[in-house]
């Protein structure tokens, strides 16, 4: 009906004049006030504008997204900068990961270890920074310990002792056991760039198939085509990626051919492509877990039926459905199926499908009862009304715990949500009975991650405060174990205990959902959410 | 004249200096440690001893008022601290991110006046007539509608189906078409109908009935006497929403992609980026205090019985 309406607008030529008309008076005013004092980037007229290289037409393809080029300076050490520039193809690390978040070589061909402590990793020769430079294990050693010595995270997450460089070979000893060096390295914070050449204001050089080339904070990043790329020649010239803060204003930028990719598309805009010939759908699930928190602090949280009636008040297969129009998978385990350890499989579930009225009758038995008659349960003086957090970017979040709410409410808990931009103080201050987060649990393959993150005692993101002496101890173990099957066991007996106490409960794992125009070849989404461009990406014009 | 302006100097800076006090303090009772803030950006939480030490390199050990001192000696000097985020000057911060949000204020502004003015004037002069009438009924539409929802309508139409405009601000003058279009259609939406109703009300006062008896034209007595006559009120309601634009306007800015005040406030407020939000505070200050002051001044300029009165005075 629109449509239509539009057609017969644009029929009649008066309606053109006078917008035309608008427009010529919102010009003049603008020239009048002295013009743009921005410095960007070419018109973005659509699609097809494009920079000239060598006479011939350069094949440029833009993506967008509403959070994902994030980066703030150049410089790989500084915060989460590393990951950004990984995701343009500028940066590389000495391991990558696989489809199944294992590591496998990419500037590294090879390494090994007899103690867990001393690490020989061979490199990749031929290897050049796009500084032309090329890349040896001096440079890299240069690189690694620079970043160790900038970044509080890096020394967080590897004890390194000394690093020795010959050649192409490069050993780092490090000051303790550590069993996961591989997956640890590929995390994008060790990414290897030219110490020498680059001052991470103007200009970094990395090893990847793309230099950035323009760099604008939050507005726009450019990445021209590096030729001596080790891998091979990168299929296009150049690559523009382009924050758009609306999610609303993204879609309308891919529809309309203004950006040929949206990265990390935002569920509630995906039925627009959907069923569309033009445009593919690329979503694959990740390690991020979409999770509510129980904060053990609390006196009514404290209790094991009411973590386990709310679990079961979650009902996740909707939520993926409805919330998450499909793009996320229901979880009742705690880890993502792909994993080696991940899924539910072999694991007794406390919680294995949505049951209000089992959740009630757990209740009841736990003592619960309305003994005033005000509509809420109580016990011992504690009434099961609640306060949940969760912050407002992503608005899944808060929509999940209002279905939440209708849930408990209806079998006599009352459930107060607060959204807000920042939850971080609130956390810290420990006022909340429940906390939605998301966040990935996995980045770099490595279990561990997560549990000394959100389940170890005094773990920096364990929001329900749990302790659990057994599993702190298993952490432990899971620490200096090598061997992968044993490995797998240890995480499983964890996650067992994690499902046994309710500490936490992940209700999806939320898929990474990059949506392209299909002209767009030579391209997947990666679960691992650390990778986009490569030199295999390609668009055809 | 000079003791006016002596006067409404120091008011002026009572009034800075209480609301940057104010903020101040807001600032240092918050619940949020800038030093974690800070250290928590790299991804782990730090330990007691770093944020003990961070702490102490940031001064955030020292009494209120002694920082508050220092914050004020640094503003004199056009320092405002680095922000929490990415460690930039917060007044470089705020100077990359006054551009657009100036243009965006001076273009709507000026094209909020330039048709809500002659348009107001016309309806009052022709009340309950058709174009009173077509007008009062896009006014109402207009002021009813959320201006996140008109921005959007506005891309729909003008990017997506009739391709004029790009989706994604380009940096030149077509890139601020459409907020400007947004902005300007809301807030014309009230000017029309406050034009209308001061004009009203001069229009039915004896001198009009006067002007008209002794054959003055119709259009002279509405631009001229009638449209100097209602420019008080008229300023009042722009200096106002001037003051206020030049604060930013978020959900524009947001849905345009531009990275202007607004924007830069609402990720300094996410982030508990207290440095940028502080130095928001102050250019907020400052706008509505420089504003109001030259609207006071400019009422004397148009109206001679102000400027008497303030004399007298």
């Amino acid at each position: 009906m629109r449509a239509s309406s539009i057609d017969r607008k644009k029929a009649r030529g008066g309606k053109r004049w006078l917008a035309a008309v608008l427009a010529l008076v919102l010009a003049a005013g603008m020239t009048a006030c002295g013009g743009s004092g921005e410095t960007t980037a070419a018109d973005s007229s659509g699609a097809g504008s494009s920079a000239e290289a060598g006479g011939e037409e350069a094949k440029v393809m833009r993506f967008g997204s509403t959070g994902y080029f994030a980066a703030e300076t150049l410089d790989p050490a500084n915060g989460w900068d590393g990951w950004y520039m990984t995701f343009d193809g500028a940066l590389e690390t000495l391991f990558k990961l696989d489809e199944n978040m294992e590591p496998e070589a990419a500037l590294a061909v090879s390494c090994e270890t007899s103690d867990n402590i001393t690490w020989t990793i061979t490199l990749r020769e031929g290897v050049t920074f796009q500084s032309g430079a090329p890349m040896t294990a001096e440079a890299v050693k240069a690189c690694l310990e620079r970043t160790y010595e900038t970044s509080n995270r890096a020394q967080e997450q590897l004890a390194i002792d000394s690093i020795e460089a010959e050649g192409q070979v490069l050993t780092i000893h490090l000051q303790g056991v550590n069993v996961t060096l591989q997956s640890d390295l590929t995390d994008p914070l060790w990414s290897v760039y030219d110490t020498e050449n680059s001052d991470y204001t103007t200009v970094v050089y990395g090893t990847g198939p793309y230099r950035i080339t323009s760099f604008e904070p939050f507005v726009e990043t450019v990445v021209s085509k590096y030729a001596d790329y080790w891998g091979g020649e990168p299929k296009l010239d150049e690559a523009r990626l382009i924050t758009i803060s609306d999610t609303e204003a993204l879609s309308m930028a891919l529809q309309n051919g203004e950006i040929d990719m949206a990265v990390a598309m935002p569920t509630s805009a995906i039925s627009l492509f959907a069923d569309n010939e033009a445009f593919v759908v690329d979503a694959v699930t990740t390690s991020r877990g979409n999770r509510l928190y129980y904060n053990m602090q609390r006196p009514a949280m404290q209790d094991p039926a009411v973590r386990q009636a709310i679990a079961m008040c979650l009902d996740r297969e909707g939520i993926a459905e409805s919330i998450y129009n499909g793009m996320a998978t229901p979880s009742y385990g705690i880890f993502p199926d792909f994993l080696s350890y991940g899924g539910t499989e072999g694991l007794t579930l406390t919680v294995d499908h949505y049951d209000s009225a089992g959740a009630a009758q757990g209740l009841a038995d736990a003592g619960w009862a309305d003994t005033n008659g005000n509509g809420i349960l109580d016990k011992d003086g504690v009434e099961l009304s609640l306060r949940a957090i969760t912050f407002a970017s992503r608005k899944e979040l808060s929509q999940v715990l209002e279905l939440l709410q209708a849930e408990l409410l209806s079998i006599g808990v009352e459930l107060k949500v607060d959204v807000m931009e920042n939850t971080a103080d609130v956390q810290n201050s420990g006022d909340f009975d429940l906390d939605c987060e998301t966040g990935v649990m996995v980045p770099t393959g490595n279990a561990q991650y997560f549990f000394n993150m959100m389940a170890v005692t005094g773990g920096s993101s364990n929001y329900s405060y749990y302790s659990n002496q057994e599993l702190d101890s298993l952490a432990a173990t899971l620490a200096v174990t090598s061997d992968d099957a044993e490995r797998d066991s240890l995480i499983r007996q964890m996650v067992q205990m994690i499902l046994d106490d309710n500490a936490l409960t992940v209700f999806n794992h939320q898929k990474m959902v990059n949506i392209y125009s299909a002209d767009v070849t030579g391209f997947s989404t990666h679960p691992s959410e650390y990778y986009l461009l490569d030199m295999n990406t390609d668009i055809q014009r | 004249m000079v003791r006016f302006l002596f006067r409404k100097l120091g008011l002026f800076l009572l009034v800075f200096l209480g609301i940057t006090f104010l903020s101040f303090c807001l600032t240092y009772l918050s619940p949020s440690d800038p030093a974690e803030i800070q250290l928590n950006k790299t991804g782990v939480a730090p330990t007691q001893e770093l944020l003990e030490q961070t702490r102490e390199e940031m001064g955030l050990n020292r009494p209120l008022l002694v920082r508050y001192g220092e914050w004020l000696a640094g503003l004199l000097r056009g320092e405002m601290g680095t922000s929490l985020r990415n460690g930039q000057p917060v007044a470089e911060e705020l100077l990359e991110a006054l551009p657009p949000t100036a243009i965006l204020t001076a273009a709507s502004m000026a094209v909020v006046l330039l048709l809500s003015v002659p348009v107001g004037i016309l309806c009052a002069r022709f009340q309950n007539g058709p174009l009173d009438l077509g007008v009062r009924f896009l006014t109402y539409f207009f002021a009813s509608l959320p201006s996140f929802f008109l921005a959007l309508a506005i891309l729909y139409l003008f990017s997506l189906r009739l391709g004029w405009f790009s989706v994604i601000a380009s940096g030149g003058v077509s890139g601020y078409v459409m907020p400007v279009a947004v902005l300007s259609l809301t807030l014309s939406a009230w000017y029309i109908r406050q034009v209308r109703s001061v004009v009203l009300t001069e229009l039915s006062k004896d001198y009009i009935e006067g002007a008209r008896a002794r054959g003055v034209s119709e259009a002279r007595i509405l631009f001229s006497h009638v449209l100097k006559n209602s420019l008080l009120p008229i300023l009042t309601l722009a200096g106002i929403s001037l003051a206020s634009m030049l604060g930013g306007t978020t959900i524009v800015e947001n849905i345009f992609s531009i990275r202007g005040l607004g924007h830069l406030a609402m990720e300094a407020i996410t982030a508990r980026d207290y440095p940028v939000i502080q130095g928001y505070v102050v250019w907020m200050a400052l706008a509505f205090l420089v504003v109001n002051f030259l609207v006071d001044l400019s009422y004397g300029l148009i109206d001679p019985r102000i400027r008497r009165g303030a004399e007298n005075r």
